[in-house]
């Protein structure tokens, strides 16, 4: 038993090995680039605008707008970006709002969250879920509180 | 044979780390266009882009483009990168890019720690300095940013960008063993910290002088903020105690530490810890009312930009914690899956 395995241990080293190239290599994701590609941001763009990460595609269009400050179409793709991620932002805001009115504390977390993704200076988003998450800290504090307070009847009681 | 193999098998495990120096790979992912214009750096006014130069790092290209070398974290953080080498694409924000921290991957969180005394022979409340010394290396060798209370706040209200893995350290009480011990630990890694004094505790035997104070404020490192003044639990009321006489005794909580901090050290009062960690809504108005702009509990959790700005939580570390329980302290992202459509 011993003697396999001494025989297996080559192998294992040149398997670590190769693990251990493989991982060094792709360490810090570095991507070799001699020129600021525009195609490989217009991919990126299309990407981002495909899972409707609509902050995701605005920085490489914003990339390609640097790149081709003069370029009628990058400018007019900003502008529908901008107004789509405008649309979703209203309705996010809106099934917000109608899930804090109906005290459905995650849904409306999960739309506000949504809402900031998409615009993270909004005052409404964050105000509302600072709101939710006070109501949440309260409750332990409270419950807390009450356990404070009946020790110490307790404690009063019994002295 | 076997003798061979392991020769290979260690050429291969030397080659791997070496190729760690040399960290390119080429882009397939984003086959590019041959007639494509050969763009080596870009500017407007949302952003910079550029292909790095040899001798360009993060500080000197903070310091070009953004104006300040100690904003290089902002360049590591949007590219996702912790070094410039050479030849790579870098994109460098202009302005507030994510101030709340939120990204389709989770959001970003800050724990802020609490510690009390250090040494032996104190219990559970007092950290070996030992363990603390071997806490704040684990900080700085996993790449975790230590700030200052004070940089925290623009996070906590929404308004600004803080770097990721960020964690704020606070002690409570102003123990002499937090300058004896702690401090020289603090500027062997040059790590900032925010010292809550109760003010009644000034002038014990076991208790910070104003001596040590001002030498640990002067050091740019520490500072002081208040505890209360007496430290009972401000979150409940005497027996027998009127509301005026509570909210008096509240105000003279507040406003004695305050006074007593500014009197050694030039320093502004901005945040106030609550005794055992206890609030209601009475201390949080009267807090709002004397323009504190946060107030930290200790129920244990990290802090997003959305937290209740006074009802920060706060971790304490004990004595006894093991190295998983400090580790799990200091969670700097919640997983939060934003494509989850709502039920």
């Amino acid at each position: 038993m011993k003697i396999t395995k001494i025989r297996h241990a080559p192998t294992f080293i040149l398997l670590l090995g190769l693990t251990t190239a493989c991982s060094s290599i792709y360490k810090n994701d570095y991507i070799y680039a001699d020129y600021v590609s525009t195609s490989k941001h217009k991919q990126l763009a299309k990407k981002e605008l495909k899972l409707k990460n609509y902050r995701g595609a605005l920085v490489h269009f914003r990339i390609l707008e640097a790149l081709q400050p003069d370029d009628p179409e990058i400018k007019n793709r900003i502008r529908i970006t901008m107004a789509l991620a405008s649309r979703k932002l209203d309705l996010e805001i809106s099934k917000g709002m109608l899930a804090l009115r109906n005290n459905k504390w995650d849904a409306a977390k999960q739309h506000f969250l949504k809402a900031l993704n998409i615009q993270p200076q909004n005052k409404i988003a964050l105000e509302s879920l600072r709101k939710i998450n006070a109501r949440e800290v309260k409750e332990v504090q409270t419950s807390h509180l009450n356990s404070v307070k009946r020790k110490r009847i307790y404690l009063a009681e019994t002295e | 044979m076997t003798l061979k193999t392991l020769i290979i098998s260690l050429s291969i495990v030397a080659i791997g780390n070496a190729c760690s120096i040399a960290p390119y790979r080429t882009d397939t992912e984003f086959p590019r266009k041959q007639d494509e214009p050969k763009i080596k750096t870009a500017k407007s006014d949302q952003l910079v882009v550029l292909i790095s130069k040899p001798g360009d790092t993060l500080q000197n290209l903070a310091q070009k483009h953004l104006g300040d070398k100690n904003k290089d974290w902002l360049i590591a953080d949007f590219n996702n990168i912790d070094k410039v080498v050479p030849g790579i694409e870098i994109i460098i924000p202009l302005h507030e890019y994510n101030s709340i921290g939120i990204s389709n991957k989770g959001i970003q969180s800050v724990p802020i720690l609490c510690y009390h005394r250090f040494g032996d022979n104190h219990g559970k409340m007092s950290v070996p300095t030992a363990l603390f010394r071997k806490q704040m290396k684990f900080l700085h060798d996993n790449n975790y940013r230590v700030i200052s209370l004070k940089d925290a706040i623009g996070f906590f209200n929404g308004k600004t960008s803080i770097p990721k893995r960020s964690v704020v350290i606070t002690i409570d009480d102003g123990y002499r063993s937090n300058y004896s011990e702690a401090f020289p630990i603090f500027k062997e890694f040059n790590f900032p910290a925010t010292i809550f004094l109760y003010s009644d505790f000034l002038g014990a035997r076991d208790a910070l002088t104003s001596k040590q104070i001002k030498t640990m404020y002067n050091s740019g490192l520490i500072d002081f903020q208040p505890h209360s003044k007496t430290h009972p639990n401000l979150a409940i009321r005497k027996e027998n105690e009127s509301i005026n006489a509570y909210l008096d005794r509240l105000d003279d909580e507040i406003n004695t530490p305050k006074r007593r901090i500014q009197n050694i050290i030039d320093t502004e009062i901005f945040s106030f810890a609550y005794p055992f960690g206890d609030t209601n809504d009475i201390v949080i108005n009267k807090l709002k009312s004397k323009n504190f702009a946060i107030a930290a509990t200790v129920q244990p959790g990290s802090n997003t930009a959305y937290s209740s700005q006074y009802m920060l939580r706060r971790t304490m570390i004990f004595g006894d914690h093991t190295e998983e329980e400090f580790i799990a302290a200091l969670e700097v992202s919640e997983k939060h899956n934003l494509q989850r459509d709502n039920k």
